[in-house]
C-alpha cells in the first residue's frame, strides 16, 4: 500500500509538471525565437508574459472573457505591440554589444512592471472561474482541469507557431535568418522585416502564455521577473535559440520543479530550475538537445 | 605659473613657431584646462566629503552616505567589468552574501570590525565558486550565468530560514552615530575601493585582465591564466562588494534577500555607475555612481510611486541615446577635437 | 552595367577598400583578384549592400544603388553569393532553392529555373531531398551559386568561389561557370585563384590593399611580370 501510494504521489507530480511545463514551453518558444533569429537577448520577456497576464486578468475582470479564450484574443494587439516595440527601441541596439541588449531590456522590464505597480497596485491577482476547482479523476489519479486546459491549448499554440514556421513563406524566411543570417540577405530577405515579425510573434506567444499563467500563477507586479528567469532556463536547457529545445525544456523544467517540489521541498523549487540552468551552462553549453536551430 | 611654463617647453609646436598666446589653443589650452579642471574637481571633491560629516542635516549626509556607497560599488564592480571586460550582473550575491554576515556576526555578538571583517571575507570567497562556474563562458552567456548565480544565492538566503530568517529578515539595533557615521565609514570604504582600483591597474593583474578584455584568446596565447587573473579580480570586487553590504546594513538596520540580492536595486546601479561613467578612468566608476545616486534620489522625491517608471524609461533612454555611455561620448568628442587640432598644425 | 565609382567601405573606423573604380558590362564576366585581405570581399559586400559605404557611388543599370537594402537590389537583378557555405543548413536543398527564387521578378519562372540550375549542377537534382547542412563542402558551394542563380539576376557577384575546394571540384564548379556566362547573366568573380579566374574571364582588376593597382585584358594580366610575380609564383 505504501509503495502503491508513493507512486501515486510521483506520478501526479509529473502529471502537473509536465502540464505547467507546457505553458513554460510557450513562454520559452517566444524567447528562442528571438534569440534563435534575433541573436537578441530579451530580458523583459517575462514582463511582456506579465502584460498579457493582465490583460487576460482584465478581460476577465470587466467582460467575464475566459483565460483561455483572452489567449486568442490578445495575440494579434501583442503582435502589433511588439513590432511597434522593435520599432521603437530593439531595432536600434539589434546589432550592439550584449551589454546594451541586457540594459535596454532590463530598462523595458522596469518600464513595464512599475507601470503594471502603478496602475494596479501590487496586490495579488487571481482568476477564479467556474471549472477552477474541478479535477478530473482517473482511477486513482486527480489531475486539475484548468492546468489540463492549459496544458492543451499551450500544445496547440506551440503546434502552430511550428506549422506556420514551416509551412508559410514568412515562416520560412524567419527560419532562413536564423540559419544563416548572410545567406538570407544573399537570398533577398528582407531581414528587418524579419526581426520586426519575429519580435511581434515572440511578443503575442508571451502574451499568449499569460493568459495561459493565469490559473496557475497569482499575478502581481513582480513575476516578471521570475518569469524571465524560467523563460531563460527553458531556453537555455532547449539549446539557445531552438524551438523544438524550447518545447523539451519547458516540459523538462515543468517536471523538475513540480518533482523538487514533492520530494525536497516547495520553497526551492525556482532554485532546481537555476541550478539546472547552470550546470546545463557550464557542462552543455549546446542545450540538452542540439544545435538544431528553429 | 609653473604649470603653464612647462606646458609651454613641453610642445613642440609652440616652441617652433607662433608666440605662445596663439598657441594657447587646440590641446594646449586643452590639457590646461583639464588639469585646472580636475585641481578644481579635488578640491570640489574634498569640499564634498567635509561638508556632509561636519553638517547637522542627517537627510545631506545619508544621501552622502549612500552616494559613497554606490560609488565603492561601481568601484569594485569596475574591476571585473571594467578592467577585465566581464559584464557582470550577479555583484547583489556578494552584496547580500557580506550584509548577512554582518547582520548575522552582529547579532550573534561578535564586534563591529570582526563583522565587517567577515562581510569582505564572505563577499571575496562566494566569488570564487561563482567566478569558477561563470567565467567558463564569455558573452551573453556570461551575463545571464551571473544573473542566475546571484538569484541562486538568493534563493538560499530566502529558504534557510533557520540560519537567515528567510524573508523576514533581520533587524538590526541603529548605527551609533547615525547617518553621519554611515557617511564616514562610506567615505572610508570608497577610498578603499578606489585604492583598490589604482593599485589594480597598475599592477601586473591589472594589465593581465586589460590584455583579456581586448582579445581574451590571444592574451592567453600569450602566457595570460585568464581564469587565475580574472578569479582574482573577481574576488576583490567581491570583497568591497561584502564590505559594503555590511555597510548598508549597518546604515538601513534592516535587511531581507528581496532588498540586498536585487537585481534592480544593486547589480544594476552597481554595474551602471561604471558604465556610464566609463572604465578606463579611476574617476569614471564613482562619477557615474554619483549621477546614479543624484538622479535616482530626485525622482523619488520629485515623483513619487512613478520613481520606479522613471528610472527603467531614463535606463531605455540612456541605452539608445548613449550607447557608449557618458565617458564613451566625451572620449568621442576629445578624439574628433583632438583629430581637427592634429589636422590644423603645419 | 554596373558601375562603381571610387567606392569606400570598412568596418567602423577601419577604412579597407580606399576609391575603387570598376566597371562591368551586360552579360560579361569580370574577375577581381587578389591576395587575402586586399578588400575583395569587402567591395562585393558593400556592392551588394551588406556593408556601408563611406563614400563613393555604384550604379546598377543606370540606377544609383545607396542605401538600397540587399532585398531590394536583389528585385533590380543584382544577385551575390557569399563566401563560405552560405547555406540554410537545416533545410532540404528544394527549399533552399526555392528561397532563392522567392524574389518577385523571378517567382514567376520558378518552375523552369530550378530545373535550369539542376541540370547545371545535377548532384543537386539527385540530393534535392537531403538537408543542406549534410551535403560536402563543394556540394554546398554549388547550392549557394545555384540559389543566386534562380533568383534571376543579371549580374552575380560571387565570392571565392573555389575557396577551400579540392582542385577536381573545383574544376567542376568552374566548368558550371563558364556556362552561365553564355546564357547572358553577368558575373564579377573575386578570387585568390589568380590563374583560374583570368582563365574564366575576360578582363580582370587586380586589388591589393585596397586599391586597384592592374587592369585590363585577362591574356594581358597573366602575361603582365607583376601579375606573374606576385600571384602565379613564376
Amino acid at each position: 500500500m505504501g509503495k502503491l501510494q508513493a507512486t501515486l504521489v510521483f506520478t501526479e507530480a509529473l502529471i502537473n509538471g509536465v502540464l505547467v511545463g507546457g505553458v513554460y514551453a510557450l513562454v520559452g518558444t517566444g524567447m528562442a525565437l528571438v534569440f534563435g533569429v534575433m541573436r537578441f537577448i530579451n530580458l523583459c520577456h517575462g514582463e511582456l508574459v506579465m502584460v498579457g497576464m493582465y490583460l487576460g486578468w482584465g478581460l476577465f475582470t470587466v467582460a467575464g472573457v475566459d483565460p483561455c479564450l483572452s489567449a486568442l484574443i490578445c495575440l494579434p494587439p501583442l503582435f502589433w505591440a511588439g513590432r511597434g516595440l522593435y520599432r521603437l527601441v530593439v531595432r536600434p541596439l539589434e546589432r550592439s554589444r550584449e551589454q546594451s541588449q541586457v540594459l535596454l531590456t532590463l530598462g523595458l522590464g522596469l518600464v513595464l512592471s512599475n507601470a503594471a505597480l502603478l496602475i494596479f497596485s501590487g496586490d495579488y491577482l487571481a482568476v477564479y472561474t467556474a471549472y477552477s476547482d474541478l479535477v478530473l479523476k482517473a482511477g486513482p489519479l486527480r489531475v486539475s482541469v484548468p492546468y489540463l486546459l492549459a496544458f492543451a491549448l499551450a500544445c496547440v499554440f506551440t503546434l502552430g507557431v511550428w506549422a506556420w514556421l514551416f509551412l508559410t513563406a514568412a515562416g520560412r524566411s524567419i527560419r532562413a535568418t536564423a540559419q544563416h543570417r548572410e545567406a538570407a540577405l544573399a537570398a533577398g530577405i528582407d531581414t528587418g522585416r524579419v526581426s520586426s515579425l519575429t519580435f511581434g510573434l515572440g511578443t503575442a506567444l508571451a502574451g499568449a502564455a499569460g493568459c495561459l499563467l493565469l490559473p496557475v500563477y497569482y499575478l502581481h507586479p513582480g513575476i516578471g521577473g521570475l518569469l524571465t528567469g524560467k523563460a531563460f532556463v527553458v531556453v537555455v536547457l532547449g539549446g539557445m535559440g531552438s524551438c523544438v529545445g524550447a518545447a523539451l525544456g519547458g516540459l523538462l523544467l515543468g517536471a523538475a520543479e513540480s518533482l523538487g517540489a514533492v520530494y525536497l521541498s516547495a520553497a526551492w523549487k525556482d532554485a532546481i530550475g537555476l541550478l539546472a540552468f547552470l550546470l546545463v551552462l557550464v557542462l552543455r553549453p549546446s542545450g540538452l538537445v542540439g544545435r538544431s536551430r528553429v | 605659473m609653473g604649470e603653464r611654463e612647462r606646458g609651454v617647453g613641453a610642445h613642440p609646436a609652440a616652441r617652433r613657431g607662433p608666440p605662445p598666446w596663439t598657441a594657447m589653443t587646440g590641446r594646449r589650452a586643452g590639457a590646461l584646462a583639464s588639469k585646472a579642471l580636475g585641481a578644481a574637481g579635488l578640491a570640489l571633491g574634498a569640499a564634498l566629503a567635509v561638508l556632509p560629516l561636519v553638517s547637522p542635516s542627517p537627510y545631506l549626509s545619508h544621501l552622502f552616505a549612500t552616494f559613497w556607497l554606490w560609488a565603492a560599488m561601481s568601484q569594485a564592480w569596475n574591476l571585473v567589468g571594467g578592467y577585465a571586460g566581464q559584464f557582470s550582473l550577479g555583484h547583489a550575491a556578494f552584496f547580500g552574501a557580506g550584509a548577512y554576515a554582518a547582520a548575522l556576526a552582529w547579532t550573534n555578538g561578535l564586534g563591529a570590525a570582526a563583522g565587517t571583517a567577515l562581510a569582505g571575507l564572505a563577499g571575496a570567497v562566494l566569488a570564487l565558486p561563482v567566478g569558477w562556474l561563470c567565467f567558463r563562458l564569455r558573452g551573453a552567456y556570461f551575463v545571464l550565468s551571473t544573473l542566475a548565480a546571484a538569484e541562486v544565492v538568493r534563493l538560499c538566503a530566502l529558504n534557510l530560514r533557520g540560519i537567515t530568517g528567510g524573508a523576514v529578515g533581520i533587524l538590526l539595533p541603529p548605527l551609533s552615530g547615525g547617518q553621519r557615521a554611515a557617511c564616514a565609514l562610506g567615505l572610508a570604504l570608497f577610498g578603499l575601493a578606489t585604492l583598490t582600483s589604482a593599485l589594480v591597474r597598475g599592477a601586473r593583474l591589472g594589465y593581465r585582465l586589460r590584455a583579456l578584455r581586448e582579445d581574451e584568446d590571444a592574451a592567453e596565447a600569450a602566457g595570460v591564466p585568464a581564469l587565475k587573473s580574472k578569479l582574482w579580480a573577481l574576488s576583490l570586487s567581491g570583497g568591497l562588494c561584502g564590505l559594503a553590504g555590511a555597510l548598508f546594513c549597518a546604515q538601513t538596520s534592516y535587511i531581507d534577500p528581496g532588498s540586498v540580492f536585487s537585481l534592480a536595486d544593486v547589480s544594476i546601479p552597481a554595474a551602471l555607475g561604471a558604465l556610464l561613467g566609463g572604465w578606463g578612468a579611476l574617476w569614471g566608476p564613482p562619477a557615474g555612481a554619483g549621477g546614479v545616486v543624484l538622479v535616482a534620489e530626485a525622482m523619488r522625491v520629485l515623483l513619487g510611486r512613478a520613481h520606479g517608471l522613471a528610472y527603467g524609461l531614463l535606463l531605455v533612454l540612456t541605452v539608445l541615446l548613449v550607447p557608449q555611455g557618458f565617458c564613451g561620448l566625451l572620449a568621442a568628442r576629445r578624439r574628433a577635437a583632438g583629430g581637427e587640432a592634429g589636422a590644423g598644425r603645419p | 552595367m554596373l558601375e562603381v565609382e571610387l567606392l569606400r567601405a570598412g568596418y567602423g573606423p577601419v577604412e579597407v577598400v580606399c576609391g575603387v573604380s570598376l566597371r562591368v558590362g551586360t552579360g560579361e564576366t569580370v574577375a577581381l583578384v587578389g591576395s587575402n585581405g586586399a578588400g575583395k570581399s569587402t567591395l562585393l559586400r558593400a556592392v551588394a549592400g551588406l556593408v556601408p559605404l563611406i563614400g563613393g557611388t555604384i550604379s546598377f543599370e543606370g540606377q544609383r544603388l545607396d542605401g538600397l537594402p540587399p532585398h531590394r537590389r536583389l528585385e533590380m537583378g543584382l544577385g551575390y553569393v557569399p563566401e563560405g557555405h552560405p547555406v540554410f543548413p537545416f533545410m532540404t536543398v528544394q527549399e533552399n532553392l526555392e528561397l532563392g527564387a522567392m524574389a518577385p521578378r523571378a517567382r514567376a519562372h520558378r518552375r523552369r529555373n530550378l530545373d535550369r540550375v539542376m541540370e547545371l549542377f545535377p548532384v543537386l537534382g539527385r540530393r534535392r531531398r537531403a538537408l543542406a547542412g549534410t551535403l560536402s563542402g563543394g556540394e554546398q558551394r554549388m547550392l549557394a551559386i545555384a540559389r543566386g542563380l534562380v533568383g534571376e539576376p543579371r549580374l552575380l557577384l560571387l565570392d571565392e568561389p573555389s575557396f577551400g575546394l579540392a582542385p577536381l571540384v573545383l574544376a567542376r564548379i568552374y566548368r558550371c561557370l563558364a556556362e552561365v556566362g553564355p546564357s547572358g547573366v553577368g558575373l564579377l568573380l573575386a578570387e585568390q585563384h589568380v590563374a583560374r579566374a583570368l582563365s574564366l574571364a575576360r578582363r580582370g582588376y587586380v586589388l591589393s590593399q585596397g586599391r586597384v593597382v592592374l587592369e585590363g585584358g585577362s591574356e594581358e594580366l597573366l602575361g603582365h611580370p607583376q601579375v606573374r610575380r606576385a600571384y602565379l609564383g613564376l
